[in-house]
């Protein structure tokens, strides 16, 4: 497992800049030595096409999955989609038809250990962000506690990838006045701290408007927010 | 081994015949499994919300149920530990998804708010039913289960890395919400919707406010502990390398 210290910022803003799902599957695999599959859930508009999925899992693996029709059975799939939140993969109840499967893919090399992130944005598309490794299990409860909320965090971003790759449009951030507020006090150099006491509010709930502005301006950065909030005039700071 | 647990089990039945509580985690996958408890919790929700606080909210016969409830929200249910009888009810959702409490205070209240970001859930429809917790929970004050409904959220939160919750409440539960150890801001007051104000809040969730909780309301166990299935329809069942799993086998 991968041990060493990750640099999170690094690797987002790395993720955020890549053109393709197919890229940041393969840059979050690298980074965290794991395989990743991200899967878009069936939507109206593209009912008839195939599922949109891409994954680090070897190439063997992929054909005897489709050849053997194992999304059928596929735990994972069959309730991943019916959850909402984050799972690890011995939460599921798996069916006596999916244990040849598992089997199957234990003979292919593949982990056991696996940790999915349901994603939902605001026009309901939903999609399916999974993990997946061959750790040992003290090594795998580590690495969920560890790195679990950077998961989610990719997974979102992943997502926010996915949408532009398959409609191509790119939701344009709407920020309510409390979260404008909060940036332009960011521009003026002030840090969570004292934005607390301006606004009168715990330090919790401004790094979480914090949090919502670089999730709806898709940044790794409170720097990142300000310069695109200036460019796209969401903000004026004279 | 198996000596051992059949000594050890009939003393827990002893002790739970006065009414284990339990919590719940309903997904839209084990929906099926749990169709009495929502039942219940609509039910519920309908006394509370409509007939109570006569909130303008849907409703549909006994029961109360908006377009969020399509949404394949998590529902956090208390219940006794036969699965039978319901005592308070939580709906969660993910702000970066469509959220009730957005929805309605864009159309309540001049300033939007508009929190999103993973990490971020809406709780609401958060509801006790007094009555059947007087009944078989006397030791319990109605206050005190309110804060042990959203310790147990806390909990649920924590083990989903959610370290933020936006809900809404009454005005008069935010003091009783703060004794408790909960740390809050309201950051949206929206009036008419029914007979007194309703509150949007901001919660904090970390394990130092859920041991806070846990103080303050003498609580000296998880009040939600993750159901795994048998290891038998356990994904990692086959190849685990837990030892006690094969040792409880021979």
């Amino acid at each position: 497992m991968s041990t060493g210290a990750i640099e999170r910022e690094a690797l987002l803003d790395q993720i955020r800049e890549l053109p393709n799902v197919e890229r940041a599957v393969v840059a979050v695999r690298d980074a965290l030595d794991v395989h990743v599959t991200y899967h878009l859930a069936h939507t109206v508009s593209s009912a008839t096409d195939d599922p949109f999925v891409r994954t680090t899992y070897p190439d063997h693996w992929i054909a005897r999955y489709l050849l053997a029709q194992y999304v059928r059975v596929d735990p994972v799939v069959r309730e991943g989609f019916q959850r909402i939140l984050p799972f690890d993969w011995s939460e599921l109840e798996v069916g006596e038809d999916a244990h040849a499967m598992m089997a199957d893919s234990i003979a292919h090399g593949i982990g056991i250990w696996g940790y999915s992130v349901p994603v939902v944005d605001t026009s309901s598309r939903r999609a399916l962000f999974s993990i997946n490794a061959n750790f040992s299990e003290t090594d795998w409860r580590e690495f969920i506690s560890r790195f679990r909320d950077l998961i989610v965090e990719i997974a979102q971003i992943v997502h926010t990838i996915a949408i532009t790759e398959v409609f191509g449009d790119q939701e344009v951030p709407n920020l309510s006045a409390r979260e404008r507020e909060v940036l332009i006090w960011t521009a003026r150099g002030k840090d969570y701290k004292a934005i607390a006491i301006i606004l009168n509010l715990s330090h919790h709930t401004v790094k979480a408007y914090m949090k919502s502005i670089r999730h709806k301006l898709n940044s790794t950065t409170m720097t990142q927010c300000v310069a695109k909030a200036i460019a796209a005039r969401l903000i004026d700071i004279d | 081994m198996v000596k051992v647990m059949k000594f050890v089990e009939p003393c827990c039945v002893i002790f739970a015949t006065k009414g284990r509580k339990m919590i719940l985690l309903v997904q839209a996958y084990n929906y099926e499994r749990h169709t009495n408890l929502l039942k219940q919790m609509y039910r519920l929700r309908k006394r509370v919300f409509s007939d109570q606080l006569e909130w303008n909210v849907p409703v549909h016969g006994d029961m109360e149920k908006d377009g969020y409830d399509e949404m394949k929200p998590a529902y956090l249910l208390w219940c006794n530990e036969d699965m039978d009888v319901l005592y308070g009810a939580i709906r969660l959702l993910p702000t970066t998804g469509p959220t009730l409490l957005y929805d309605v205070f864009r159309r309540t209240f001049p300033e939007n708010i508009d929190l999103r970001a993973p990490g971020i859930w809406e709780g609401t429809r958060m509801c006790i039913d007094e009555t059947r917790i007087a009944d078989d929970h006397p030791e319990i004050a109605p206050g005190d289960a309110f804060c042990m409904l959203l310790l147990a959220l806390c909990e649920v939160a924590l083990a989903h890395g959610i370290h933020t919750l936006i809900s809404n409440y009454e005005p008069h539960l935010k003091r009783i919400y703060k004794r408790s150890g909960a740390k809050l801001d309201e950051i949206g007051r929206a009036e008419g919707y029914g007979k007194r104000p309703v509150c949007c809040g901001v919660f904090e969730v970390s394990e130092e406010i859920r041991d806070t909780m846990r103080d303050k309301l003498d609580i000296k166990s998880p009040l939600y502990t993750a159901s795994r299935p048998k290891p038998k329809y356990r994904y990692v069942a086959p190849v685990t390398q837990n030892t006690g799993v094969a040792a409880l086998f021979h």
